[in-house]
């Protein structure tokens, strides 16, 4: 199934933008997050529909707060919910050479470190990004924004992207884009990939820790180098 | 699709439907069934035929057949629920709901349709595991609600065989979407039967919009498209099994999120191991050890 550029943004942003907004009613941290069961969709929008999918995940979410509390932070929720989606794009591109599908063991498991990685980031620039440019440090963001993402990517994303590959629906996925920095140094992505996951992982047990920016400023430059990190694997 | 993301898919939509308690917890008392039933199936519905309308064109009489055969059944599931719960306590008619475990393979028995050992021993497992997570009364059997739960389970043993053969032949999607169609139009004739102001009847609020959209996307379009694109590639057995785990996950999620379940009681020591019985019966169920051992004998 080949589905026209429009159609693609369409159906994430309409899908995105409905399961956003019912949600809304169950909220975790009034006019910041709630139960997000549609943090399923990023993943899987970005792997079929790659930036595409991303633009329409930012904009639906930015979209749905006007269900709950539309303000500044929606801003971020927008930025974040883009990467959410283009993350995962970009990582499976760089790690296999297949078309994004979970027929094989080896494709779940690439898909199930893909959402871990991706949950991680999200929940990082939300709560490290309320705490740069709103000067609002709530580690309860980061847990919240963490489970929702990883529980919900493995929960409903994985299934959903079953459906999509099955010999059914056999949808065309967006292909492979250039890679401008990793591009010539291939070999490269595994120990880029490595120091940004330990990034992350130290920025979990910084939370697990109930460390506060405040208190630690060192946890500023562990983020600096995830920006770095980020962008390499972005662009 | 692999067995392995067949099953997931399958564990998908256990998780689906036991998590749908949550929500429909939080529905008015006053919001009939069959009101329940329209509002989610008729969004379900929508969705489905406007995401799927290019497929919907290539429809064939047969599918059509088919889906009306699947709603016919889904409503009569719906009746037979309603009546058996008048009489019967809750945790009784779960009980013998989820009985389905044992109708599947015996209707399965009865058409000859390659029932294993390992499948007989696994379904009688689970039975087991289900009675020490029901926490049933034994004297509230004694009642015709009993009669009408013991139809729910043979009619859900018919679906599940019914959309066993069905996805065989027809597309999953197309049957899945214009069954929720039916069902929806089933469910709306129901409701103007026993209320004829239907839609004016219901006073719409932010939180039961919220928990119909929720159920309408995950519990009904998401789960029957999903359930149909399953079966396509597995067996009835298969299914019952990975269905009849859904107290494991209730459990589960009553421990992860019991906010949401409003009450503690339903984790302790008794429905733990009810539940670890049952995941038991699944694993034995859904392996063929016993076969393999078996055809070893007859070999050697």
């Amino acid at each position: 199934m080949i589905i026209s550029r429009k159609k693609q943004f369409a159906i994430t942003f309409a899908a995105f933008l409905v399961l956003g907004a019912s949600f809304k009613v169950m909220t975790l941290i009034e006019g910041l997050t709630e139960v997000r069961p549609v943090n399923a969709i990023p993943p899987v929008a970005g792997l079929c529909f790659g930036p595409v999918g991303g633009l329409a995940c930012g904009i639906g979410n930015l979209c749905a707060d006007f269900f709950g509390e539309l303000n500044w932070y929606s801003l971020l929720g927008m930025a974040a919910n883009f990467i959410a989606a283009f993350l995962p794009y970009r990582l499976w591109h760089l790690f296999s050479n297949e078309a994004p599908n979970l027929h094989t063991k080896r494709n779940i498991l690439l898909y199930l470190v893909i959402s871990l990685i991706n949950a991680f980031t999200t929940a990082w620039l939300l709560a490290f990004g309320l705490d740069v440019f709103f000067g609002m440090w709530i580690p309860t963001v980061y847990i919240y924004v963490f489970f929702n993402n990883f529980g919900f990517s493995a929960l409903f994303g994985m299934p959903l992207l079953i459906i999509l590959t099955s010999d059914s629906v056999r949808l065309q996925c967006e292909k492979r884009r250039r890679y401008m920095i990793l591009g010539g140094e291939r070999r490269m992505k595994w120990p880029l990939c490595a120091v940004y996951a330990g990034l992350m992982v130290t920025v979990l047990v910084f939370v697990f820790l109930g460390l506060s920016p405040g208190d630690a400023g060192w946890i500023h430059g562990v983020s600096a180098a995830a920006v770095l990190g980020l962008v390499c694997q972005l662009v | 699709m692999t067995k392995f993301e067949n099953n997931i898919l399958l564990l998908s939509i256990t998780v689906c439907w036991a998590s749908a308690y949550i929500f429909v917890k939080r529905l008015p008392d006053e919001l009939s069934a069959f009101a329940y039933l329209t509002l989610t199936t008729g969004i379900a519905a929508a969705l489905l035929s406007i995401l799927f309308f290019k497929q919907l064109r290539h429809v064939k009489k047969s599918t059509i057949l088919s889906s009306l055969v699947l709603s016919l059944l889904l409503t009569a599931i719906l009746l037979f629920e309603r009546e058996g719960l008048k009489s019967l306590p809750a945790s009784n008619a779960s009980f013998i709901a989820s009985l389905t475990i044992v109708t599947v393979p015996l209707l399965m028995f009865l058409l000859k349709s390659g029932l294993t050992l390992n499948n007989a021993v696994g379904a009688v497992v689970i039975v087991l595991g289900l009675c020490l997570t029901s926490g049933f009364a034994l004297s509230a059997f004694f009642s015709e609600g009993t009669v009408f739960m013991l139809l729910v389970c043979l009619a859900t043993a018919v679906y599940t065989i019914a959309v066993d053969r069905f996805t065989k032949k027809e597309d999953p999607l197309l049957l899945s979407v214009i069954q929720m169609i039916f069902t929806a139009f089933s469910g709306f004739v129901l409701w103007f039967a026993e209320e004829p102001t239907t839609f004016a009847s219901v006073n719409y609020t932010n939180e039961l919009l919220s928990s119909i959209f929720i159920l309408a996307f995950f519990a009904k379009a998401y789960a029957y498209v999903a359930l149909m694109f399953g079966q396509k590639y597995t067996d009835s057995m298969s299914v019952a099994i990975i269905a009849s785990t859904e107290p494991v996950i209730t459990l589960l999620l009553a421990v992860f999120i019991p906010a949401a379940f409003g009450t503690g009681e339903r984790f302790n020591a008794v429905s733990l191991s009810g539940a670890i019985v049952i995941a038991m019966g699944s694993v034995i169920a859904g392996s063929n050890f016993m076969t393999r051992k078996k055809s070893r004998r007859e070999a050697a």
